[in-house]
């Protein structure tokens, strides 16, 4: 038992040759949120603030408030939209919030979702362009009206009257991901997201249009013993603007229940026909043959083809899965009896296994 | 040679005092709709196919809430959507957000068929529609007077409405949704649904679940959602797992209060209590209805590989019909 915290940046068929002004920023961010997510989780936050700090708080980045204080602010004072996802959106090295790769039109449209296990209450958008953190404007569809799902015009029409922040949409994109829609298109594909470095001299461009770094989640269950998970995305390189994938579809890329809360990634519409973030829940509620956190993850991501899935999951009991089927996953967990690990490929050993690491406690 | 069979829906959650002329009516368009399915199964046709058929037919006539006929946004507009699943491979396809596109479900099939994603919606939904040349035809063509009346009912009452298909008598008014709208006793006899007296919301997505003479099962679901929803509004019926689901061992479709379907994924549900826990259609579907729904209220329709047909419901009624190999056929709107 015990709280525990699982974060990704994305599954994909990430080089071990990434250079280190790749890899280092990206472990830098999931450092920096796992060390959010645990100190508010220590603080007594909920799982459903914990997974939406993540992506944020420009706070944090912009104004050195000790973050003991700041977590201690009642709620009504706090601006309402803590989460660890904001964090990640915030960062330009992963595909969410600014960083998020682009359309076949050059734009950015950005999706989301959280979902809270006790309740199964749950919000999602798609199609935005102009809102800071997706993944807050998610929870506010959750929490502010009857619906679950908001998305393009009504989803920012929405946001405005919420007063959320907002960006230009221009603020969203990034040099890099102008190149990787570039490349994409000259190689007339859809990529999941691009991570070689694009100075001239990789020459195996299109080996790697699998490569599917992207897409950044968290999930976390609190002291209390609540789940909650979120989901945020920029979606694929090249995608044919109104393209909507597994992030914001509740039990395909985001699901929580009573029993674990999942956040997954990879090939969207491989994970949207495999319901992958319910199915980790139903293997391990149904019947007698009843599957553990980890051997349940296992499984799911072993059924999807080789190189399109990644997850992470907490159960209600304080255990974590980390699983990939994929060459790496920017990855980062920590649990109340002291685990830590932040990492991007999987060891020798695990990778013979078919690739998927998991941490019990 | 496997059996086939053909389960429909016209939406759960039926007014009680529905007048007998407009159910005599919903019958006849469901015998109609399963009809068509039915003579393109004895014709030897695939899953995937009569599914598109059957819904296409259901969105083409305005008696039910998709395509023609379709709830209104609060903005006084049409937005539709669907999904299309097929078993074999779990190949889907969705589309949101669709405004001019004559027969959504063609659309979703289209995304499933000829791009390279699962789900499109608004703008770039109806700009791959035009790629691909589907009949597209001005919004007014989708509403209709009755739409148009039960959405200013809608906003009198200040709430949501599933749809509304009884004619407006003296009766109706205001105070009868007031009566009735507040009282969480009437949610719970289902006399309540998405914060509307029955006799005033009626849902009626529409949705197709087939399992053909090859065993192969598919599922397609098509409506126009919430009357005065916000504009930009996703329910379950695009949402593969929620509204939609179909794979090797069935297909499913469903109807009703959509955030109670999407919160617990009912369709994908039924189907994954077939597989990790080994129920039979039926049991699969009436464990779903009683255990899963918690406070929504909903309905579905399934059918098994093996040629079964199923459906469940628990709130007061749900448009249905359904037809095997064997020569039964039947359609229904009570328990």
């Amino acid at each position: 038992m015990g709280w525990a915290l699982a974060l990704h940046g994305g599954a994909g068929d990430v080089p071990r040759t990434l250079p280190p002004e790749s890899r280092e920023p990206r472990l830098a961010t999931l450092r920096r949120c796992l060390d959010i997510g645990t100190a508010a989780l220590r603080e007594g936050r909920t799982a459903l603030d914990v997974v939406e700090l993540v992506v944020r708080p420009p706070l944090l980045v912009s104004s050195p408030v000790p973050l003991s204080v700041w977590c201690r602010q009642p709620r009504a004072i706090l601006d309402p939209i803590h989460g660890q996802v904001r964090e990640l959106e915030d960062c330009p090295h992963f595909n969410a919030g600014r960083g998020s790769v682009l359309t076949s039109d050059g734009t950015v449209e950005m999706e989301a979702c959280v979902m809270e296990g006790a309740t199964l209450r749950c919000g999602a958008v798609s199609g935005l362009s102009t809102v800071a953190n997706a993944v807050s404007l998610a929870r506010l569809v959750m929490e502010k009206t009857p619906h679950i799902y908001l998305a393009f015009d009504g989803a920012e029409a929405f946001a405005r009257k919420q007063g959320v922040e907002t960006k230009d949409p221009s603020h969203f994109i990034t040099d890099h991901n102008i190149e990787r829609l570039r490349q994409a298109k000259e190689a007339n594909r859809v990529q999941i997201d691009y991570t070689q470095p694009m100075k001239g001299q990789n020459t195996q461009a299109p080996a790697d249009d699998n490569s599917q770094t992207g897409t950044v989640g968290c999930v976390a269950v609190d002291a209390a013993g609540n789940l909650a998970t979120a989901t945020s995305t920029g979606g694929l390189v090249n995608k044919m603007p109104g393209r909507i994938g597994d992030t914001p579809l509740v039990g395909a890329g985001t699901y929580a229940n009573a029993l674990c809360a999942v956040s997954a990634t990879g090939k969207g519409e491989e994970i949207i026909r495999r319901t992958v973030a319910r199915d980790v829940a139903a293997l391990m509620e149904h019947g007698d043959d009843a599957l553990p956190l980890r051997d349940a993850a296992a499984r799911v991501v072993a059924g999807a083809p080789r190189g399109t899935v990644g997850l992470v999951a907490v159960s209600r009991q304080g255990e974590v899965a980390m699983a990939h089927n994929t060459t790496a996953m920017f990855r980062a967990c920590a649990t109340e009896a002291g685990h830590t690990e932040v990492g991007i490929w999987t060891d020798a050993d695990a990778a013979a296994n078919g690739e998927t690491v998991s941490v019990a406690l | 040679m496997a059996r086939w069979a053909i389960a429909i829906h016209g939406g759960a959650g039926v007014d009680p005092n529905l007048p007998e002329h407009r159910q005599e009516e919903a019958k006849r368009v469901l015998a109609r709709c399963l009809q068509v399915g039915v003579d393109l199964l004895r014709a030897g046709a695939q899953a995937l196919d009569v599914v598109e058929a059957v819904v296409r037919e259901l969105e083409t006539d305005p008696f039910f809430n998709s395509g023609r006929g379709s709830a209104l946004t609060r903005a006084g507009t049409v937005e539709m959507e669907a999904s299309i699943m097929d078993g074999r491979g779990r190949r889907c396809g969705a589309v949101s957000g669709v405004s001019t596109v004559k027969n959504p479900v063609s659309l979703a099939r289209r995304v499933m068929d000829k791009s390279p994603h699962s789900y499109l919606a608004f703008d770039g939904a109806e700009k791959f529609a035009r790629e691909q040349g589907l009949e597209t035809v001005d919004n007014s063509y989708f509403i209709t007077e009755d739409n148009v009346g039960m959405l200013k009912l809608a906003k009198e009452a200040g709430t949501i409405l599933f749809d509304y298909r009884i004619p407006l008598t003296g009766a109706d008014t205001c105070s009868a949704l007031a009566g009735a709208a507040d009282s969480s006793n009437h949610h719970k006899a289902g006399m309540v649904m998405n914060g509307l007296p029955i006799s005033v919301y009626a849902p009626e997505t529409v949705g197709c679940a087939v399992v053909d003479s090859s065993g192969a099962c598919a599922a397609a679901t098509s409506t126009g959602g919430l009357m005065n929803k916000m504009t930009g509004r996703i329910g379950d019926s695009p949402l593969i797992g929620s509204g939609t689901y179909a794979c090797g061992a069935c297909a499913v479709s469903c109807t009703g209060e959509g955030e109670a379907i999407i919160r617990c994924t009912l369709a994908r549900d039924v189907a994954a209590v077939m597989e990790y826990k080994g129920l039979p259609l039926q049991q699969a579907v009436d464990y779903c209805v009683k255990e899963r729904l918690d406070e929504g209220f909903a309905g579905l329709i399934a059918v098994s590989s093996d040629g079964e047909v199923a459906y469940g419901f628990n709130c007061t009624g749900m448009f249905r019909g359904c037809a095997t190999e064997d020569g039964f056929m039947e359609v229904g709107i009570w328990e």
